[in-house]
């Protein structure tokens, strides 16, 4: 996947902020697959995925100079893009009928056995050792985009339950990464 | 609230998960911009979502970066968009969707016309054909009837031709007492020797019956031949005689008589 080391987040602002070549291709082969993989969890369609990726990258190259690294990490920043684009593709008028189910969740968790670039040493166990219940809220808020009404209905969770298992599951999740690190 | 309670408190998840409210959105940015710690708290939650995110990768098909590529720097350099004739500007597209609604119009309108037009086109041939044919046959009835003319012409220019010598001479036969009101004409040129005859006025015979006219030549009445007709407008030609001194008329049976029947003379007149 990614041919070059990973490079600090100034780093690729400076090249993105460039408008370069170089700066596009670390963009693409750094982010595209984990990108595109949750894409797909969203939109259900590889061509569909493929529309979503290619908006995205431009939206975020012509708006990287709104990046305010304060506010979170670059690509949290991006993923914001990418996923509020899904999101949009989904609720068009053109794929309006096709809901987005309550099977994604589970789709998601079967795609991980099938991810064909497990790149990251030990990131399967600590998914693994990860609760399915805090998994499901992790990948219904972070990952789908779901509003906290949207994944607590989605869920069959409270809302009260809902933010106690999401901060248990990021807490757990460091814990988790700490240990491999 | 102390910095590690507030860190601990789980707010900060709250806000990177998006389940925190607005006020709390606004109070953590706000604490995050003042305090480094908690700038640093929230990116390492973020990064520990950023690696769970890499277990989702899936590799795009290789032709996609090209495309994001190609895509990417057409945006970015293409400050003159190159004139795209799928994306003409709403104002062109509702007058070219005018244009277009009306070309359909008229060239419905046109064939409807065109239609009519044929179906007029084609009854009116219908109705020139069959003019065409009554016009031929009015013309060969003319031809007919001005052919006759002529024969009739030419009949009557010898009539007067005859008429007109100096020879022919006029013999009116006038009604015996039992017919006062019969009257008929010979003419006969005595240099020719033709007779011919015209009936003015003489009944219609009966059935089975035929006039016929007599020439008394020295006494004697000699057979000048059958009247075929009582209504004829032209002179009809009887037999010739170079000599005579009475013409008479009798009734006599079809195919006439070798010897008048005196009884049933109608006309007579001297020479």
């Amino acid at each position: 996947m990614s041919i070059k080391k990973n490079l600090t987040e100034e780093e690729v602002l400076s090249l993105i902020g460039r408008e370069t070549e170089a700066g596009f291709n670390y963009l693409y082969d750094h982010y595209a697959s984990t990108f595109y993989g949750i894409v797909l969890k969203i939109v259900f369609s590889e061509d569909a995925a493929q529309d979503v990726l290619q908006d995205g990258f431009v939206k975020i190259w012509k708006n990287i100079s709104n990046y305010e690294r304060k506010k979170g990490t670059l690509f949290t920043w991006m993923l914001n893009i990418i996923r509020n684009t899904a999101i949009d593709y989904t609720r068009s008028k053109h794929v309006r009928n096709k809901i987005r189910i309550d099977d994604e969740i589970v789709g998601l968790n079967n795609q991980l056995s099938e991810s064909k670039n497990f790149d990251h040493i030990g990131m399967k166990e600590v998914i693994v050792k990860l609760k399915e219940e805090h998994k499901v809220v992790i990948e219904a808020l972070y990952f789908s985009g779901y509003t906290q009404e949207e994944a607590s209905k989605k869920l069959n969770l409270p809302l009260g339950t809902l933010k106690t298992r999401a901060r248990t599951a990021i807490m757990t999740l460091r814990n988790l990464l700490k240990e491999i690190q | 609230m102390d910095l590690n309670e507030y860190i601990l408190s789980g707010i900060l998840e709250d806000y990177v998960m998006g389940l925190a409210s607005e006020d709390q959105i606004a109070e953590i940015e706000k604490q995050a911009e003042l305090q480094p710690e908690i700038r640093n708290e929230i990116r390492k939650i973020q990064e520990s979502l950023e690696i769970y995110a890499s277990s989702f990768k899936m590799d795009p098909p290789e032709g996609l970066k090209e495309r994001v590529r190609s895509d990417l720097f057409k945006e970015i350099q293409g400050t003159m968009p190159e004139p795209d004739l799928t994306d003409e500007d709403p104002k062109t597209r509702i007058i070219r969707f005018k244009y277009t609604k009306w070309l359909a119009a008229a060239s419905v309108t046109l064939l409807i016309l065109s239609s009519i037009l044929n179906v007029n086109l084609f009854l009116k041939l219908k109705s020139t054909q069959k003019q065409l044919t009554a016009l031929i046959t009015e013309k060969e009835y003319l031809a007919q009837k001005m052919k006759e003319q002529e024969i009739i012409l030419t009949k009557a220019q010898d009539e007067q031709n005859f008429l007109l010598q100096a020879e022919t001479r006029s013999i009116v036969l006038q009604g015996l007492p039992k017919f006062p009101d019969a009257q008929a004409t010979v003419f006969w040129n005595t240099n020719s020797s033709e007779v011919y005859l015209t009936i003015n006025n003489l009944p219609v015979p009966e059935s089975g019956k035929q006039y016929q006219l007599w020439a008394i030549v020295d006494g004697v009445p000699v057979d000048a031949g059958i009247l075929n007709e009582t209504k004829s407008k032209f002179l009809q030609k009887m037999n010739n005689f170079s000599k005579a001194q009475a013409f008479a008329i009798t009734l006599e049976r079809k195919g006439g008589n070798s010897t008048p029947t005196l009884e049933a003379m109608y006309v007579m007149g001297k020479v």
